[in-house]
């Protein structure tokens, strides 16, 4: 595993360990889904790393980075 | 005399839908008390693709708020396509702001550089909302939805203010900014615990928030 492939494995695994302490019930309604999604299904298209999961982990993690840099 | 003819397309087909279609409700109803614009309004089944090439025809407005499902080359009403590249010509010298999944991937540059629209604003992303889960089936009881209400009326109101696509843009985001903080206080009412997922969800739709062609248009 090259330290690129590492880091974004990290990246990854921060991102699911923050969805995991939200109610894994609460649902967020993505346009273009027939039905909600819950934060169990946000996770599991991160674990598989859909489209869907890859941006999932990109937006989270750039708003852990403002949220530490207080820039919210 | 300026026009100042605003386009609705408010389709009610399911969950998103209806969602939407409930963002904008009391805006058309306001707008239309104060009577200084004309409002065009295609809910339901009347958003559909005759009715939205004949009322762009007809009235001839300058600014279109488009609400329902998209890709990253279409939007679509009820239940059909109802813009997509063989009628993105009527968005020419017009704004528009389009609710839906990612059609501002594709869909902005080619509204400004085939339909000659003066600018599109959309998500580059799938519009994301956090739903009530005892209410997800009612959107008007639901108190979730309400929050991501705001941010969409600020860039409708600024934009119907007079203020620049840009300016819309900026007020929209610090609008959305200041939610994020508002849900990050503990002091929030939270009966379901869903404060952190509206502040990703927020956050998510800042994100994705674009704009294409003249941004110093005004409507």
């Amino acid at each position: 595993m090259t330290s690129k492939e590492a880091i974004s494995k990290e990246i990854k695994e921060i991102v699911i360990a923050r969805l995991k302490t939200l109610d894994r019930d609460s649902k967020i309604l993505l346009l273009g889904f027939d039905d909600p999604l819950t934060v169990r299904d946000l996770v599991n298209e991160i674990e598989k790393g859909t489209p869907l999961g890859r941006k999932i982990v990109e937006v989270q993690f750039k708003f852990i980075q403002m949220l530490a840099g207080g820039e919210i | 005399m300026p026009n100042k003819t605003i386009l609705f397309t408010r389709p009610n087909s399911d969950l998103a839908t209806a969602c939407l279609n409930y963002f904008s409700k009391n805006l058309v109803d306001e707008l239309r008390k104060i009577g200084i614009f004309t409002i065009i309004n295609i809910e339901g089944r009347n958003a559909n693709k005759e009715e939205f090439e004949k009322a762009i025809r007809k009235a001839n407005p300058r600014l279109l708020i488009i609400n329902g499902h998209g890709d990253e080359t279409a939007i679509y009403g009820q239940k059909e396509q109802i813009l997509g590249k063989n009628n993105i010509k009527l968005l020419n010298h017009r704004i528009i702001y389009a609710v839906a999944c990612e059609s501002s991937e594709k869909l902005g540059d080619l509204a400004i550089d085939e339909g000659g629209a003066e600018a599109y604003i959309g998500y580059e992303a799938k519009f994301m909302i956090v739903v009530d889960p005892s209410r997800s089936s009612t959107p008007d009881k639901d108190r979730n939805i309400k929050v991501f209400i705001k941010p969409y009326m600020a860039l409708v109101l600024s934009l119907i203010s007079g203020l620049s696509v840009s300016k819309a843009i900026e007020n929209t985001k610090s609008e959305t900014i200041s939610l994020i903080r508002k849900y990050g206080v503990q002091s929030i009412r939270d009966k379901y615990g869903d404060a952190p997922l509206i502040r990703f969800a927020l956050f998510w739709d800042l994100m994705f928030l674009k704009g294409y062609g003249n941004l110093n248009a005004v409507f």
